[in-house]
């Protein structure tokens, strides 16, 4: 019987084979939670969403971009809370303002 | 699709990093005006950069070439992210060119400056440990971190798993610290930072496939959280049904199982037909006519069974809920 094994500050049902090295216990975090953007879900339904961080336009705030298989890439702008907190997510434009897109599928 | 923001050319604009599954790293500039066309990176030849496997728009298919592995053999691993830093300290940026199969990791050198990068096409692994660095559940992308708070910079990568299966173990997160020194990085071992577990559950409660992470100190208190995009997969737990509901649930069931025999029928002869295109060496476009063709032939009757399926599933849907797969952003808040 595989019994609950407890890292990272939460309960995990148990490790599989892939995690064959001992967990880095040094770093314990909480159990996971949903980025928001706005009243919505943060990357909801995008294709492997891919985060990062990068004060876009420039106001001392970092911004949350969200890339993703297709290869478009959207922005969720940082409001400078303490946690952070995000805007509405929108795709971020180009300099040709249209919406960047690297074309990856 | 992993994403970096590093002045690349040092013309005081932060660029945009990234890779594709084209098999190759991509870099769109920053200007006043924005980020400009994304364009891929090349090296000093004019040659795209690339790890072994690549979509060629050129010839329309997909390529496996040894040229930018030292000992000239193709692998068939596709390069699918990019980091740009300066492994000698020599003041410009080279490449971390990491792969989707076998989740490896390569330096490409830089040889030019930072305005004008010259990037020298030969591909060197990247050691963690005494062993090449390696995720065996597919990479998804790596990232730059001073983890430790050394002043070096460490690795974390994430992994995929099997992106599909609603059963086995998901991806992880791992790390693999720089205990060199600057201009001389050497990296540790890989260890899980955020465990991959058996998937499965009622509800939503971790990206389960596809993690992609990066790091940021998100509630302010000085130590680094983990935010993490990835797919979440799920059985939502059903309701009690009465008999009838039962029997119906049960009919609508077998006629899925029949629609997708089939499906699976249709999909046979499809195979068939292009099995036998294939020994006729047609050109390349008279091939993909020919495949067209067959498809438009067999179009109909996919069709009508894709209708049917959705029409059933959706029905079924209010009786036994179908097991999820969404993806979401999750913040691991570090305690």
């Amino acid at each position: 019987m595989k019994m609950p094994l407890i890292v990272l500050g939460c309960t995990v049902p148990f490790l599989g084979e892939a995690a064959a090295q001992a967990v880095d216990t040094s770093a314990k975090f909480a159990a996971p939670k949903r980025v928001m953007a706005g009243a919505e879900l943060l990357g909801e339904k995008r294709a492997y969403p891919s985060p990062a961080l990068h004060d876009v336009d420039g106001d001392g705030h970092l911004d949350i971009l969200i890339a993703d298989l297709m290869g478009s890439v959207t922005v969720a702008h940082g409001k400078g809370t303490t946690p952070m907190t995000f805007g509405e997510e929108k795709p971020l434009l180009g300099s040709d303002k249209e919406p960047l897109d690297f074309e990856n599928w | 699709m992993g994403s970096q923001f590093v002045d690349l050319n040092a013309d005081g604009h932060l660029d945009y990093i990234t890779a594709t599954f084209d098999g190759s790293p991509h870099v769109s500039y920053g200007s006043e005006a924005g980020f400009t066309t994304p364009e891929r990176i090349k090296d000093a030849e004019g040659r795209r950069l690339l790890v072994s496997s690549i979509w060629s728009d050129e010839a329309e298919e997909h390529q496996d070439l040894g040229r930018s592995l030292p000992d000239g053999e193709a692998t068939g691993e596709r390069c699918i992210s990019a980091l740009a830093f300066d492994w000698d300290n020599d003041g410009d940026y080279d490449l971390l060119l990491g792969t989707y199969e076998g989740g490896h990791l390569y330096v490409q050198m830089n040889e030019g400056t930072r305005t004008t990068p010259k990037f020298t096409g030969m591909n060197i692994p990247v050691m963690a440990g005494d062993v090449a660095f390696a995720l065996p559940a597919k990479m998804t992308t790596p990232k730059l971190v001073d983890w430790d708070g050394d002043g070096d910079m460490d690795l974390i990568a994430g992994t995929y798993s099997d992106s599909y299966s609603q059963e086995g173990v998901g991806g992880g997160v791992y790390l693999a610290l720089n205990d060199g020194k600057v201009g001389e990085p050497k990296f540790g071992a890989l260890k899980p930072i955020i465990a991959p577990v058996e998937r499965g559950g009622v509800e939503p409660t971790r990206p389960d496939v596809g993690l992609y992470p990066t790091v940021v100190d998100h509630d302010g208190d000085g130590d680094l959280d983990i935010i993490v995009g990835g797919y979440s997969m799920w059985s939502p737990k059903g309701r009690e049904l009465n008999a009838e509901e039962s029997a119906r649930a049960e009919v609508l069931q077998a006629e899925i199982k029949a629609l997708e025999e089939e499906s699976n029928e249709v999909f046979a002869k499809i195979s068939k037909d292009i099995d036998e295109l294939d020994e006729l060496e047609l050109a390349t476009d008279e091939f993909n006519d020919a495949v067209d063709a067959i498809y438009d032939k067999h179009g109909e009757a996919m069709n009508s069974n894709r209708k049917k399926m959705t029409a059933a599933r959706e029905e079924l849907e209010k009786y036994i809920p179908a097991p999820k797969r969404t993806s979401f952003v999750w913040l691991y808040e570090r305690i």
